[in-house]
C-alpha cells in the first residue's frame, strides 16, 4: 500500500516500468505493475520476483494511464512487460476525449 | 513533476537522436542531458539563485533552461532588444544571479558583484557531475521567471511552475511523436514564452530544435529576408 502523491517516481518490482504520479486520490492505493506492488524511492525488489503470466500486458513510455474513473493518472516514464493495477482495477491508457458540442 | 523529466524520458528512448542544433553543431539528447548536468553543477557551485539568459537562440538556451532545473534555481532569460539601463535594472531583480550572455549584449553593460558572467561558448564547456544530479519534486517549484515588455510601466515578473510547465506539455504534446528527421526551427527568441515552450514540446516530441541564424537586434526583419 502506497500513499501517491503527484510527483512521486515509483518503479516496477518485476519489470523495468518505471512511472511518476500526475494525479492521486488521498489515502493507500495498492499500486501494482506485473501482479507485484510497486516500489518507491530506494526499496530493492525481491529476487526471485517475476511478471505474473495474466498481468503481462506491459507498459508504454510517454503513455498516460488511467482508472475508468480517471481519479488516478500515471505517467510511464520507462517501458516494461508489466500491466498496471490500482486496488483491483486494471489501468488502461489515457485517450483523448471528444471535446463536447460547441452549438 | 520537474521538466528535467521530460529531458530523461528522450535521452532514455532516444539518446543519439539531434535534439538540438545551430546549423553548425548538434547536440544528441544524451549530449544535452550530460551538458544539463555539467551545467546544473556548474550553477550550483556559483552560490547564484537566479539562473539568466542575456542572448539570441543558440546551443546555451536549453541547455540553461534544463541546468537551471537541474540546479534547482528559476530560469530568467531577459529580452536582449531592451535599452542598456532596462537590462541592467532586470539584472538586478534577479541578483544574485548566474548570467549566461553572448558578448555583444554583455559588453556593453556595467554589472554589480552578485552577478556571475559566463559567456555562451563557455557555458557549454563544463564536465559533467560524477554523480548524476536530479531535479526537485516539487512541483510548486519555480521553473520560469519571464519578464513582461513593460509597455505599462515596470516588466512584471510571470512565474511558471514545473507543474504548470509539465501539465501543458503532457497535455498538448504526445510522446516521441516527432520522426527521428523531423525538425523545428524556431525563430522565436529565448526570452519569449513560446521560446520556452519551443524547447520543453520538441524535447517531449524527440525532435529536433534548430535555433535560426538570427543575430541582429532587428531580428524580424532579419528574418523575413532569409527566408524570402
Amino acid at each position: 500500500m502506497t500513499v501517491l502523491k503527484p510527483g512521486l517516481k515509483l518503479k516496477s518490482a518485476v519489470c523495468d516500468t518505471q512511472l511518476i504520479v500526475i494525479r492521486a486520490p488521498g489515502g493507500d492505493i495498492d499500486l501494482r505493475c506485473g501482479g507485484a506492488a510497486m516500489l518507491a524511492g530506494d526499496a530493492v525488489a525481491p529476487p526471485d520476483a517475476a511478471v505474473a503470466s495474466d498481468q503481462a500486458g506491459g507498459t508504454l513510455v510517454g503513455k498516460r494511464y488511467t482508472d475508468a474513473a480517471e481519479k488516478i493518472e500515471l505517467l510511464c516514464t520507462k517501458a516494461g512487460k508489466g500491466s498496471l493495477m490500482a486496488d483491483g482495477e486494471a489501468l488502461a491508457i489515457k485517450t483523448a476525449k471528444a471535446l463536447p458540442s460547441s452549438d | 513533476m520537474n521538466i528535467v523529466t521530460l529531458l530523461e524520458m528522450a535521452a532514455e528512448v532516444f539518446p543519439d537522436r539531434i535534439a538540438v542544433t545551430d546549423g553548425a553543431r548538434t547536440l544528441s539528447y544524451a549530449g544535452l542531458l550530460q551538458a544539463a548536468q555539467a551545467a546544473g553543477q556548474a550553477i550550483r557551485a556559483s552560490g547564484a539563485g537566479y539562473v539568466s539568459l542575456l542572448d539570441i537562440g543558440s546551443l546555451a538556451a536549453p541547455v540553461a533552461l534544463y541546468g537551471a532545473a537541474y540546479a534547482r534555481l528559476p530560469y530568467a532569460p531577459l529580452n536582449y532588444r531592451l535599452a542598456k539601463a532596462e537590462i541592467e535594472a532586470l539584472i538586478e531583480r534577479v541578483t544574485p544571479a548566474y548570467l549566461i550572455a553572448g558578448s555583444e549584449f554583455s559588453d556593453p553593460l556595467t554589472l554589480g558583484d552578485g552577478v556571475s558572467l559566463i559567456g555562451r561558448e563557455a557555458f557549454l564547456t563544463f564536465d559533467p557531475p560524477a554523480e548524476p544530479l536530479s531535479g526537485s519534486d516539487e512541483p510548486r517549484d519555480v521553473a520560469v521567471q519571464l519578464f513582461t515588455s513593460g509597455t505599462t510601466g515596470q516588466p512584471k515578473a510571470a512565474i511558471l511552475r514545473h507543474g504548470n510547465l509539465t501539465a501543458y506539455i503532457l497535455g498538448a504534446v504526445e510522446f516521441g511523436s516527432a520522426e527521428e528527421d523531423e525538425a523545428t526551427l524556431v525563430s522565436v527568441p529565448p526570452y519569449h514564452i513560446a521560446g520556452i515552450s519551443a524547447v520543453l514540446s520538441s524535447t517531449y516530441a524527440g525532435g529536433a530544435w534548430c535555433c535560426s541564424a538570427i543575430s541582429s537586434r532587428r531580428a524580424g526583419s532579419n528574418w523575413r529576408r532569409r527566408s524570402a
